[in-house]
């Protein structure tokens, strides 16, 4: 073995009863190198990490004590196994902190915990607090931390142990862009400095790229393992931007992912339509215009995970009133001011906006910025302290019924009634929403086009991730209104029922329905006409897509994403 | 018309069943525990003190003073006698437990006793059991006054007692205790399937989806005092049966006043119960706070205690507040005396003053919630 290997992984293989999660998987970590995991749900991220953590013995190790299928630092889970906690921090999905208690009395717990010396302590906290910029926040209680501070000082108490290899297993899930970024410099750091080994889980594709290796999982097995720039390399001459000119963008997309053939993926960026070929051979028979661009290695991962899902776009929910001329979500003055010992706390001020007919409207914030409260004053889950919000005219305090039956709210977690079964969960909005019994006959039409009809009776809270959100938007629009709100709504979702999602809310929009829609997702915000940035309770700017990123043009930044857009325009702020 | 009036209240209602029903644990928390409590509490918790054992330092020692001894031996109250030898012999049988109560014949009992002298015994009970020493300590006396009586013969000045015991004739304790289950038992279930039901909704997140919805917030809270209700209902009316059949209860009132009064009864206590559950953030904390409600209920109900004999007499004033102390007075009444409309309807009027209480105080704090 190669001194500069810290991890290697042989041939392993994980059998839960029946069903492989992990098949013949095999790679190597160099020390201080980083590798991002990525896979969609189900794909085994989580029960790899796990195995390697010595959390869970592989197959093989369950039969010969003496398998090494997985060596660290020459040291096997199976016969070293507190050798090997010593050497290696793991940091699983929801870390458990003690959220009653302060920054610093959980790491001093931790500390505790992990056989830490007293006189070693207050220094090594120092260190950390600093690292993670936690230092001004030690005496918060850590239930009152934003998400991302949350993970950063998880992060912390895991590197207690002064681990040479860590195991995250998603830290980035609903963590917004900003602390996205900043937890992404401080593992680099970390690796740098430290020469530790980081394996990063995630969903967010785009993250692949600040990492030094890719590992693509897929049912449990390894499709890739490489640099995210050599995966790029592939997808070389097999992207392009469609202009879709006088055309509406929304229905051309619908068009291509229904007619054409070998697509992989397809998607709106601003203006324009991102088209991923699978071969050379499919762009021959594309009949639109069409400009070749730089791939990105999203393009490679919805190739190498197989694409769209072929059958998805088969709901015809239609919004029911007919065109009316006026904004459809109003926003006038929106606040909402808290009383804290300190005087007020400001958590929206004055938001104002309009959204009309047929908008995608994107609400999007670092966490903490007040965009769920915004989101949440709208739809009335919170009484405004000032201002009003309007939907299809109605006012939601003043006419809370009439507002209420012309919208749909998909909750972030897909809030259904887990205990009652899918056909339990259908007729309980068919009923409050007072739908009549001769539109059974097209829901039955929808269920069967999301393929939901096998799970009617099952309970909701067994269904797997995407068909749950499947019944979530089912449920969100059985009363077929001119809006929709969505809160998050592909939170902890793959990449592939991402985009089977996205089609879906096209779809909706091609039919003039109008999205209002908060996300931490930067290709989602490509998605929308337009997007308001709220940052410490007020609106930054409201603009398209496309305008906010020419924003944020310079020298430095000649081609800048969604992402540095985000990030640039609140920098500014501050 | 009423369907589309009431369609989605119907909905709604139909929610909260399914999710009480087809949930396993809820589901056995509705029939389980009542009838298993009814079982323990009927057979455990007897207020009636038999099977005593009790200790005799017999210092005279005659013919007579020891026919007062077999007297007391013949009492269907005491199981087992230990005849003692002597003062510290006594104290350690107490000391040990060993014996509930002693009684310490003096040498000149019968000479006193012939002389017709008020012969004196002492009786000593063990005063850490402060309400069975009463007792036995009556039972005692009892025995020595008819002993020294009949001794005594002197028929033509003594009153005669003659006791009857109305309504429950053998002061059988089952009765007592299961007539007041059929109101603690159903009432436990409700306030918990209510405080419950709500703060799961919020764990779940699925509150947002019932306000999101336009459903007008008394039917929100309609459709939550529904299904516990019934629920609570049904385990009364189960209870009841049980009673019937299996502790031979002689049911004596009209069964639609007694079904009529425990859901009247069981609408406070949702009140109760959704007020609890819209403090509550988890089904941990509604748990909690439902712990905290229920033992003040029972002890103020006139259950354990009979009201009159709280003290400080702050706290008798405080049972006015408790639903469950005007029921326990129906449903005892109605169960075992048939108590008519015009007695249950006062102590109908102070429940239906604390239903509209508690269930506009849920009102108020569910939609205090919204804000």
């Amino acid at each position: 073995m190669r001194d500069d290997i810290l991890l290697s992984v042989k041939n392993l293989n994980k059998k839960f009863f029946d069903t492989e999660v992990i098949k013949d998987i095999s790679f190597t970590l160099k020390k201080g190198q980083k590798a991002a995991l990525i896979g969609p749900d189900g794909s085994g991220k989580t029960t790899l990490l796990r195995l390697i953590s010595g959390l869970m013995l592989s197959d093989n190790a369950c039969k010969n004590k003496d398998d090494k299928s997985i060596l660290i630092d020459n040291l096997s889970p199976n016969t070293d196994l507190l050798k090997i906690k010593k050497i290696i921090g793991y940091m699983p999905q929801t870390f458990g902190l003690y959220e009653d208690l302060t920054v610093e009395e959980n790491l001093k717990l931790y500390a505790g915990l992990k056989n830490v010396k007293k006189e070693e302590q207050n220094e090594l906290f120092e260190t950390l607090l600093n690292f993670s910029g936690l230092t001004n926040f030690k005496d918060r209680i850590s239930g009152a931390l934003s998400g991302g501070m949350k993970q950063k000082l998880g992060l912390s108490c895991t590197l207690l142990s002064r681990p040479k290899l860590l195991l995250l297993d998603e830290p980035s899930v609903g963590v917004d862009p900003v602390s996205r970024r900043d937890l992404i410099q401080i593992t680099d750091k970390l690796s740098n400095e430290n020469n530790i080994g980081i394996i990063w889980a995630t969903s967010y594709l785009d993250e692949a790229k600040f990492f030094d290796k890719a590992i693509l999982l897929k049912e449990g097995k390894k499709i890739y393992d490489g640099t995210p720039n050599n995966a790029k390399k592939v997808m070389e001459g097999l992207v392009f931007h469609v202009n879709p000119k006088n055309q509406d963008k929304r229905e051309l997309l619908d068009l291509i992912v229904k007619n054409e053939k070998g697509i992989s993926d397809a998607i709106i960026e601003g203006d324009k339509i991102r088209v991923v070929f699978e071969n050379k051979e499919a762009i021959k028979f594309f009949k639109y215009e069409k400009e070749e661009i730089e791939p990105i290695f999203e393009d490679f991962v919805m190739c190498a995970l197989g694409g769209r899902n072929p059958a998805f776009y088969t709901t015809t929910i239609k919004p029911k009133t007919n065109p009316i001329d006026i904004p459809y979500i109003e926003a006038n003055g929106l606040s909402k001011i808290y009383k804290t010992k300190n005087g007020e706390f400001k958590a929206a001020d004055n938001i104002t906006f309009k959204v009309s007919r047929g908008e995608i409207f994107g609400l999007l914030g670092p966490n903490g910025a007040g965009k769920s409260t915004t989101f949440k004053m709208l739809i009335g889950l919170i009484k405004s302290s000032g201002g009003n919000s309007k939907i299809m005219g109605f006012d939601i305090k003043e006419n809370p019924l009439e507002a209420k039956k012309n919208f749909g709210y998909m909750a972030q977690k897909f809030s259904l009634f887990g205990n009652l079964s899918v056909r339990q969960n259908i007729d309980f909005f068919r009923g409050v929403y007072s739908i009549k019994e001769n539109k059974k006959e097209e829901i039955q039409k929808i269920i069967e086009g999301m393929e939901l009809d096998r799970y009617l009776d099952k309970n909701a809270s067994s269904l797997p991730l995407g068909f749950k959100q499947r019944l979530a938007l089912l449920c969100a629009t059985i009363h077929n209104p001119p809006v929709l709100f969505l809160d998050e709504p592909t939170s902890g979702v793959d990449p592939i029922s991402r985009r089977e999602f996205w089609m879906r809310i096209n779809e909706l929009t091609k039919h003039k329905t109008t999205v209002l829609i908060t996300t931490h997702f930067m290709d989602e915000a490509q998605f929308c006409d337009r997007i308001a940035l709220v940052y410490k309770g007020k609106i930054l700017i409201t603009d398209t897509p496309d305008n906010l990123k020419n924003s944020v043009k310079s020298e430095k930044l000649k081609n800048p994403t969604m992402e540095d857009a985000f990030i640039e325009i609140i920098k500014k702020a501050n | 018309m009423l369907k589309e009036k009431y369609g989605a209240l119907f909905s709604l209602i139909k929610k909260e069943f399914y999710s009480v029903w087809r949930d396993k644990k809820t589901r056995s928390v509705i029939f389980l525990p009542p009838i298993l409590q009814l079982f323990i509490f009927s057979y455990a918790a007897t207020l009636d003190i038999q099977n005593i054992k009790i200790g005799v330092l017999n210092r005279d020692n005659t013919e007579i003073s020891r026919e007062f001894i077999r007297q007391i031996k013949s009492s269907r109250y005491f199981t087992k006698i230990y005849n003692l030898k002597n003062e510290n012999e006594l104290k350690r049988a107490m000391d040990e437990e060993k014996i509930r109560v002693a009684v310490y014949i003096n040498n000149d009992f019968t000479k006193k006793y012939k002389a017709k002298n008020n012969p004196d015994i002492l009786i000593i009970t063990d005063g850490r059991h402060t309400n069975a020493s009463q007792i036995i300590g009556g039972y005692i006396s009892e025995i020595a006054s008819s002993f020294t009586l009949m001794g005594q013969k002197k028929k033509n000045s003594i009153i005669e007692f003659e006791t009857k015991d109305r309504f429950n004739t053998n002061l059988n304790y089952h009765w007592f205790i299961v007539a007041c289950l059929t109101g603690i038992l159903p009432m436990t279930t409700v306030v918990l399937l209510s405080s419950l039901s709500l703060a799961r909704e919020k764990e779940m997140g699925t509150f947002d989806e019932l306000i999101v919805v336009p459903l007008k917030p008394v039917e929100i809270i309609t459709g939550k005092v529904i299904i516990p209700l019934l629920f609570g209902i049904l385990d009364g009316i189960i209870i009841l049966i049980l009673a019937i059949l299996f502790f031979k209860i002689p049911y004596q009132g009209s069964f639609i006043l007694y079904v009529l009064s425990l859901a009247l009864f069981l609408l406070s206590v949702v009140g109760i119960g959704l007020f609890i559950s819209s403090w509550a953030k988890t089904q941990q904390q509604a748990m909690l706070y439902v712990f905290i409600f229920m033992f003040p209920a029972i002890m103020l109900s006139g259950y354990t205690t009979p009201i009159e004999n709280i003290t400080p007499k702050a706290l008798q004033y405080l049972t006015v507040l408790n639903p469950l102390r005007f029921f326990l007075v129906i449903s005892k009444g109605i169960i075992l005396k048939n108590m008519n409309l015009y007695y249950v309807s006062l102590n109908l009027i102070p429940i239906i003053i604390i239903s509209i209480i508690t269930l506009i105080g849920a009102g108020r704090a569910f939609r205090g919630k919204l804000e």
